[in-house]
């Protein structure tokens, strides 16, 4: 932010107050009748979402499903919904342009195995797999799937994750208690 | 019991940590409610029997 020292005769003449005035806040309004009102630039602001889910999920062996979200940090132009299609970013009308996607979770360890992330676009893989390993004993660390990127997406485009394990049985992921989230950014047009 | 496990039981070959998409056969959910289903089948060996190919429309 810049500053500028006003003086005190100018600073009268545009009835504000002496002293220090931040440049930025003062814009000219055209539209005022004497011309001489004034008033602060509209925000431009963030635009995106970040969900996480309030449980673990269960995911089945060998089968690629899809990460559900049924909680939000945030969310400026209802791009998710905590109730249904609760997987899903969808893209606003008016907001066409590039997003930074970004995925985490928290994955069950403790098997000779793997996890492997897809990144979803209405319906279709568009990229994957990125596989991590679980760590075996003595470790048995939970595995940390994850995923970033940037994608030109235009409305009623939806993004979704889809995760697999090959455990041999069921085994969790934790988006729960901080451990996980999908983030969706607006980059621009 | 579920859907890899009804793969499995057809054909016991296939271990439940081997990787399914590696020998063709690729299982999805949409955790839509539907559960899951057999979004691609190139196994060297036919459909089992009772299992379809594709997300089932209810």
């Amino acid at each position: 932010m810049f500053f500028c020292q006003a003086e005190s005769l100018w600073a009268e003449s545009l009835a504000i107050v002496p002293g220090t005035i931040p440049i930025a806040s003062i814009v000219a309004d055209s539209s005022a009748s004497t011309g001489l009102a004034w008033s602060a630039p509209t925000a431009s602001g963030f635009v995106g979402c970040s969900l996480y889910n309030s449980a673990s999920q269960s995911i089945s062996n060998n089968t690629l499903t899809a990460v559900t979200y049924d909680s939000e940090n945030f969310d400026t132009d209802s791009f998710h919904n905590t109730s249904s299609n609760t997987s899903r970013i969808t893209i606003p009308s008016g907001k066409n342009g590039k997003y930074a996607i970004n995925f985490v979770t928290n994955g069950d360890g403790g098997y000779s195995g793997f996890w492997e992330t897809f990144i979803y676009k209405n319906g279709s893989s568009i990229m994957g797999a990125f596989t991590t390993p679980s760590l075996t004993s003595p470790y048995n660390f939970g595995a940390a799937p994850s995923f970033n990127g940037v994608f030109n997406l235009v409305a009623t485009d939806y993004i979704e994750i889809y995760i697999r394990q090959t455990s041999g049985g069921s085994k969790n992921i934790y988006n729960n208690s901080g451990q996980g989230f999908l983030n969706a950014t607006y980059l621009g047009a | 019991m579920e859907l890899w496990e009804q793969i499995i039981q057809a054909y016991p070959e296939i271990k439940p940590t081997d990787n399914f998409n590696k020998l063709g056969i690729w299982l999805q959910d949409d955790s839509d409610g539907k559960g899951a289903y057999i979004k691609e089948w190139n196994y060297s060996k036919l459909l089992p029997e009772g299992l379809t190919l594709g997300k089932p429309l209810a």
